[in-house]
């Protein structure tokens, strides 16, 4: 059977995090950039040396990649608009190894970047796409939230998870924020028992299963490996990856994701299994979807998440790391920069290069990728296995 | 009660949200058809929280899967759990959409 061709040469290199805030005057243009500026100072790179832009935002306005060619002065040679939020860190990986692989660009920039503020957000629900304008929003105008506790309330009944298995998700991640200072909630503590106590939002999702929106940006370069030695840089190289989009759409509700049809080729490609995964970093903006990666990822059968979640601790000290770095529910979510995180910390972790914590020996991390809630569950999906070159 | 559904008249695929083709075969032979609405409620949320100031709250939405091989979100009526049968009921919004809610199908011992 014939798959993808595999991403050898390929290096992944300068994990860049710009400061992520509650609310910010400066727009996406700003933290973009500071992103740009902050993989150069990592690289050691002259801005004439990037010759490939991937970029991911919702908060751009009319621009998209292009326009920022401009706003920084840059001539590249290729360039890539991600508009697919939490997957887009996953997917401009694989464009951008490609490009490199190819030929197509040498060194490629790919950066997610977002502002936030107290309008931005509703209008950006109000208006997402046509079937959440026509059929989602008028039921209560919820946004992703309620979209997501309907899959919660599905999840919940189907497979007999509590909220206590979710809850560990969300306390888990608390733990591993704490000590990562780019974490807007990382000095609150959280038990379970607040957890389970907070407000409700939509039924069954309660306060700490619902990010907190933010501004901010994540990013990474993607050049030869070759390139990477020569500039003296710390790089993981890409084992495999993968990407599924509107994935199973004859479920009548989402109860699995794009991961479920790909997961054997991508650890076919990598030449290696789930077992073989120091750390998994998983696009959390709500536990269920956790859970149904940890399925999906093929770590545990459907519907066992949580019986896993119960007998594994997902602190970067435990048996199963789990988004070290705190994810999104512990860092918030700035915008596109969400689906950015899981690469940038994977690769932080294998590279020995993390904000807060660092899982011992890793060297081997899987991020993943979800995004875009246009009805009734995210369509895009991928993931990506990294390792890290010593 | 009945509402109407997106049906493609080449290969007979319903539809919703509506759509500019055929979801299915891609055909623009698209038209609205009568159906009784009936299906099963699937998912249920109770939401406390609203984008919009004016949704009274707590307010019940839920999924619906159709007979007719579609999904919808709508407003619950009293006592309607998941697991029900249902039917629903269509109101017009001020552009002439529908806007449904789903009761305990009468049909449904």
């Amino acid at each position: 059977m014939s798959g993808a061709r595999d991403y050898r040469g390929v290096a992944v290199t300068s994990p860049v995090t710009i400061p992520y805030a509650r609310r910010s005057d400066k727009p996406a243009h700003w933290f973009i950039g500071s992103a740009l500026r902050a993989l150069l100072d990592a690289s050691g790179l002259d801005k004439g040396e990037i010759d490939g832009l991937a970029v991911s935002s919702f908060s751009l306005g009319s621009d998209t990649t292009i326009a920022l060619t401009e706003h920084f002065d840059m001539s590249p040679r290729w360039i890539e608009w991600l508009p697919t939020g939490g997957a887009s860190g996953v997917m401009a990986l694989r464009r951008a190894a490609r490009a490199v692989q190819d030929g197509d660009a040498n060194i490629v920039a790919c950066i997610a970047g977002d502002t936030a503020g107290s309008a931005s957000f509703s209008n950006l629900v109000r208006e997402f796409s046509r079937f959440s304008s026509a059929a989602v929003y008028p039921y209560g105008a919820a946004g992703p939230n309620g979209v997501f506790a309907l899959i919660t309330d599905n999840y919940m009944r189907r497979f007999g998870a509590e909220r206590s298995d979710f809850g560990r998700i969300a306390v888990s991640q608390r733990a591993n924020a704490n000590g990562n200072p780019n974490a807007l909630l990382g000095a609150k503590p959280l038990s379970i028992d607040d957890y389970l106590a907070a407000p409700p939002i939509a039924e069954p999702i309660h306060l700490f299963d619902c990010v907190l929106p933010c501004a901010g940006a994540e990013a990474f370069l993607v050049m030869s490996d070759e390139r990477a030695r020569a500039l003296g840089l710390r790089y993981a190289h890409v084992r495999g990856a993968i990407e599924r989009h509107n994935a199973f759409f004859e479920d009548p509700v989402a109860e699995r994701g794009g991961w479920a049809m790909d997961r054997d080729a991508l650890y076919a490609q990598a030449g290696l299994g789930p077992d073989a995964v120091d750390c998994l970093q998983t696009y959390d903006d709500y536990p269920v979807i956790v859970a149904m990666q940890i399925e999906d990822l093929g770590f545990c059968g459907k519907g066992d998440a949580p019986a896993f979640l119960r007998a594994h601790d997902l602190t970067v000290e435990g048996d199963f790391p789990h988004n070290s770095c705190g994810g999104q529910l512990s860092c918030g979510q700035a915008g596109a920069a969400g689906g950015f995180l899981p690469v940038v910390e994977a690769l932080r972790q294998v590279t020995r290069q993390p904000l807060g914590r660092q899982v011992p020996d890793a060297r081997i991390a899987l991020a993943s990728g979800y995004g875009m809630v246009t009805y009734d569950r995210c369509l895009a999906s991928g993931a990506v296995l990294l390792e890290g070159m010593a | 009660m009945t509402i109407h559904l997106q049906t493609c008249t080449a290969c007979g695929a319903h539809q919703y949200p509506e759509r500019d083709l055929c979801r299915t075969c891609l055909s623009d032979a698209l038209v609205r058809t009568e159906n009784d609405g009936r299906g099963r409620l699937i998912a249920a949320t109770t939401l406390h929280r609203s984008l919009e100031p004016d949704t009274a709250l707590p307010l019940r939405i839920g999924t619906v899967a159709l007979d007719a091989d579609v999904r919808v979100i709508a407003f619950l009526g009293d006592g309607v759990q998941p697991g029900d049968r249902v039917a629903l009921k269509a109101a017009a919004d001020a552009e002439q959409n529908q806007v449904f809610t789903a009761e305990k199908d009468p049909a449904d011992a």
